[in-house]
């Protein structure tokens, strides 16, 4: 009877040790080949805004073309919707700016409400690359 | 009489028809359009809708509808409407038109759509509520420029299972764009859905889509994310069959998930911050399956100062093998599958499965540390 009590007050501290569970994998280690050519992904050019399908985006933010955020939050900023130009999230600026302008307060970048902040829609967001947008 | 004079009193003459007829045109118009609108309200055999007003606009072309209502035909007292909506307008783009094409806008404001699930003669839930689509088409017979919902509100309610449990969205705010009907109509853009509501009396939850309808297989990506909700609210779908209450504690989930070449992947992250579990009863056998429970969630949790989370994370897979799968019906497929897993995984541990032979205290406490044993069980009374 005694043993088992030390057992079981011995095992206690083991139990406060049971961390939440996930099945998220550790981030992976870089490969052979990955090690073998640093050089080649810092000089990877970026992404080009317009790829050649249709862009099929899990987050709104994936749909802007590079250095169209920063266009939102100066917009957004100017109008006073937004305190801190160095705010991370639009979402709180866009929604005070949906509000003001009867728009659905998503707090998520939509064509109308570039097209209201005086933005071309066209130039903020990705689309399938056209014939006129290759290179001659 | 001179002809100058003829040519004037003419002219007035030709200018005044001209108004007659205009001031006539305009005045049929609205009792035209309401006479149409209710014909096309009360085709279906399942459903009859009424309205307050119809008013049709010329400049900019347009519609709109007052205090739309849809009820089943089996509710002669119109006491419980499948959908209403304060006001919805449509509106076509007239420099569109000019270009001969048909590019509409719709605002919908203060929608209320509400889905009742009744028991059918077995017992068993019956069929689902009856299609709307076909009369939505009656109603909006062009291509959707963009679609705008303002304060909606959505509510579920399962008079199938004990308790008739609801789930309530509302302050739904809904934005579609780029819903075209024919590839190039689309610009190379995908339709996308961006939506923010309130679930319940203490949930947020916003809902990104965005999807191209003319790839095949089908193309589509989004994410779920629910905040706060008061574990509290779910009392009617938890008690029952569990005999317990979470009393306190808040429920996340959050959902991502991309469709790409007929292969659907993603994941589903619900997490439970500081919660816990009470019994209804106050018998014994109640209070063990309470305290197993709370022991089970505090052994799992994070112990991240000032929270008390716990998280797993339940993957989506699956191939749309169906050539002929439908873009918004599979989409909301899974998005609703993504909630519903995210709250079932939650309590899938609720309550806990029982052991087969009764454990001693250190073979519980063995187990409860080993990685792969699960959640204490419940220890059989004998």
């Amino acid at each position: 009877m005694k043993l088992g009590v030390v057992c079981f007050l011995a095992a206690l501290p083991l139990v406060g040790c049971g961390h939440t569970k996930t099945t998220e994998k550790p981030p992976e280690k870089p490969s052979a080949e990955e090690k073998a050519a640093p050089a080649a992904h810092e000089s990877a050019k970026p992404p080009p805004p317009h790829p050649k399908k249709t862009p099929v985006v899990e987050s709104p933010n994936d749909l802007l073309v590079p250095g169209a955020e920063d266009q939102i939050r100066a917009k957004l900023v100017d109008g006073g919707y937004l305190d801190d130009s160095k705010s991370k999230s639009l979402e709180g600026g866009l929604r005070k700016f949906q509000s003001a302008k009867d728009l659905p307060v998503t707090g998520m970048p939509d064509h109308e409400t570039i097209r209201r902040m005086g933005l071309d829609p066209n130039k903020i967001f990705r689309r399938a690359e056209r014939k006129t947008d290759a290179k001659p | 009489m001179g002809i100058g004079r003829r040519a004037r009193i003419g002219a007035l003459v030709t200018l005044a028809i001209i108004v007659g007829l205009v001031i006539l045109i305009r005045l049929l118009l609205d009792p035209l359009a309401a006479h149409y609108t209710r014909l096309g309200l009360n085709k279906s055999d399942s459903t009859r809708g009424d309205f307050d007003r119809v008013h049709v606009t010329v400049f900019p072309p347009g519609y709109e509808i007052r205090r739309l209502k849809i009820v089943e035909r089996r509710d002669v007292h119109w006491r419980e409407p499948l959908f209403y909506a304060e006001r919805v307008t449509a509106t076509l783009d007239p420099h569109r038109l000019l270009h001969r094409e048909l590019a509409v806008r719709v605002r919908v404001d203060e929608p209320k759509i509400i889905v009742t699930s009744r028991p059918g003669p077995s017992g068993k839930a019956a069929a689902g509520p009856p299609d709307l689509a076909p009369m939505l088409r009656q109603i909006l017979p062009a291509r959707m420029d963009r679609l705008e919902v303002r304060n909606g509100e959505f509510l579920f309610r399962d008079l199938a299972m004990p308790r008739d449990p609801e789930i309530w969205v509302h302050k739904i705010e809904l934005a579609a764009e780029n819903l075209a009907t024919r590839r190039q109509l689309q610009g190379g853009q995908p339709t996308t859905l961006a939506a923010s509501a309130e679930l319940g009396r203490s949930g947020r939850v916003t809902l990104f889509v965005s999807t191209d309808p003319f790839a095949r297989p089908l193309a589509f990506a989004g994410r779920l994310e629910e905040r706060g909700w008061r574990v509290s609210e779910l009392y009617d779908l938890l008690e029952p069959p569990t005999k317990l209450q979470a009393p306190k504690g808040t429920l996340d989930v959050f959902a991502a998930w991309k469709s790409e070449d007929g292969r659907i992947s993603g994941a589903v992250k619900p997490l439970l911050k500081d919660v816990q579990v009470k019994p209804t009863d106050e018998g014994f056998g109640d209070k063990l399956k309470a305290w197993l429970v709370d022991t089970g969630l505090h052994l799992f949790s994070d112990r991240v100062p000032g929270r008390n989370a716990v998280a797993t994370v339940v993957p989506i897979e699956g191939r749309l093998t169906d050539p002929n799968f439908q873009i918004w019906p599979t989409v909301f497929g899974v998005v609703r599958n993504a909630f519903v897993e995210g709250v079932a995984s939650s309590f899938r541990r609720v309550p806990p499965d029982k052991a087969e032979n009764k454990q001693g205290v250190i073979s519980q406490a063995k187990t409860a540390v080993e990685k792969k044993a699960g959640p204490p069980k419940a220890q059989p009374s004998k």
